[in-house]
């Protein structure tokens, strides 16, 4: 069951656009793109389950006071520390991603997949 | 090949997402079969992070381990605690006032090692696919670019200190931190012509990432378990309250910085070109 409708639906629409991008795209960049969207789907869908309704968010500051035990008003921060971790995993695909393009690029002179593979006819 | 106006392609890959996305949505409307939560106590107490938040956890791990009965959890749960209060609890078993940096720095802090390996990773495969790789220089920044550069430096390299130094109180931390010190790399770079040596980055970046394995080592010895929490952890909420958590996070800014530095002026002008 699904406790978040709004967040889950939104997650799993913007999830469908990076991947109809990643499918009929030609341009290698554009591909990663489309899956860096796809990354922050998955993201927003994470964070969409630690939310609680009515809560504030798992920092002690000087507004909240205290948090009590018997009345516990925060989020969940499990998915967030998880989301922590996937975007610095992400950030190192991308930068790995880019250099596979450069490099690509410099031995066809060209980004577009169907081009790519048939050296000698260009 | 020539591009129409209908395409096929196009068409039947929106066909299938749209059927992948009807069925997405029918976990909105099933119940399931399984262990269900009642309604009216939908809040932490159902959940892990319960132990996390009220910074209990070595304390219900005890009684858990003493009973030897796991499936009790709910009324261990449910025992009187003491609040948690700003800048008067002391002495708790983890001193940040920011639960995601407790959990990412000290009870999951293996994932956080993890992480930083895998940064490392990527960026020494990045570093080997665009060796002996000669760029076409950039064009030499325009007065505007120059100008706005000299401004901002300051503002950002105060900014991204103060998101190291801050974070186990603000959102933020040692990632955030390390890639603002990497944007402030490249503006150094555009603005000021000041160039790195490699050499100097990757000894900033071994020098940190190996004190980082050494404190979580001494931990090890000192309490028993790996990055286990053997600094005093003082008042919550201080600027200087939770050290090791403190000391971690900076170094670990230091090291995403130098990492993040390292794949900028490698996409920037090519590992040939280090001066």
């Amino acid at each position: 069951m699904i406790d978040n409708r709004i967040l889950y639906i939104f997650s799993t629409i913007l999830f469908l656009i990076g991947i109809f991008g990643a499918i009929t795209n030609k341009n290698l960049i554009k591909i990663l793109v489309s899956i860096s969207v796809v990354e922050t789907a998955s993201n927003i869908f994470l964070v969409s389950i630690g939310y609680i309704k009515n809560s504030k968010p798992p920092i002690l500051d000087a507004n909240m006071g205290k948090i009590s035990v018997s009345n516990l008003n925060i989020s969940d921060p499990l998915p967030h520390a998880l989301v922590l971790t996937a975007i610095v995993i992400g950030v190192g695909t991308t930068a790995v991603g880019i250099g596979l393009c450069i490099r690509l690029f410099q031995y066809y002179r060209t980004l577009n997949i169907n081009r790519m593979g048939d050296k000698d006819e260009l | 090949m020539k591009e129409t106006d209908f395409n096929v392609g196009k068409f039947f890959a929106f066909l299938f997402l749209f059927i992948i996305f009807i069925f997405m949505l029918f976990p909105l409307f099933e119940q399931g079969n399984g262990l269900k939560i009642e309604k009216e106590i939908k809040d932490l107490r159902n959940r892990v992070s319960f132990a996390y938040s009220t910074k209990s956890v070595t304390d219900i791990t005890k009684t858990l381990k003493e009973s030897g009965d796991y499936s009790k959890y709910r009324e261990i749960y449910n025992q009187e605690r003491n609040d948690i209060r700003f800048k008067e609890s002391a002495n708790l078993e983890n001193g940040s006032a920011n639960i995601v940096t407790s959990i990412v720095l000290d009870y999951r802090g293996f994932d956080t090692l993890g992480e930083l390996i895998v940064l490392f990773i990527s960026i020494i495969g990045l570093t080997i696919i665009l060796s002996n790789l000669n760029f076409v220089p950039f064009n030499p920044p325009t007065f505007l670019q120059k100008t706005g550069v000299l401004f901002l430096t300051p503002f950002i390299m105060l900014t991204s200190i103060y998101i190291s130094l801050h974070g186990h109180l603000t959102p933020g931390g040692g990632f955030p931190a390390g890639s603002i010190i990497a944007t402030l790399s490249l503006f150094l770079m555009i603005g000021y012509k000041f160039s790195y040596k490699l050499k100097f980055l990757n000894f900033i970046e071994s020098t940190s990432g190996f004190l980082v394995f050494f404190l979580a080592l001494l931990g090890l010895f000192i309490t028993g378990s790996f990055l286990g929490n053997y600094l005093p952890t003082g008042i919550v909420g201080k600027l200087f309250s939770s050290y090791l958590i403190l000391i971690l996070y900076s170094l670990v800014s230091i090291k995403v910085g130098a990492e993040l530095s390292v794949a900028i002026k490698t996409l920037y002008d090519g590992e040939n070109n280090d001066r």
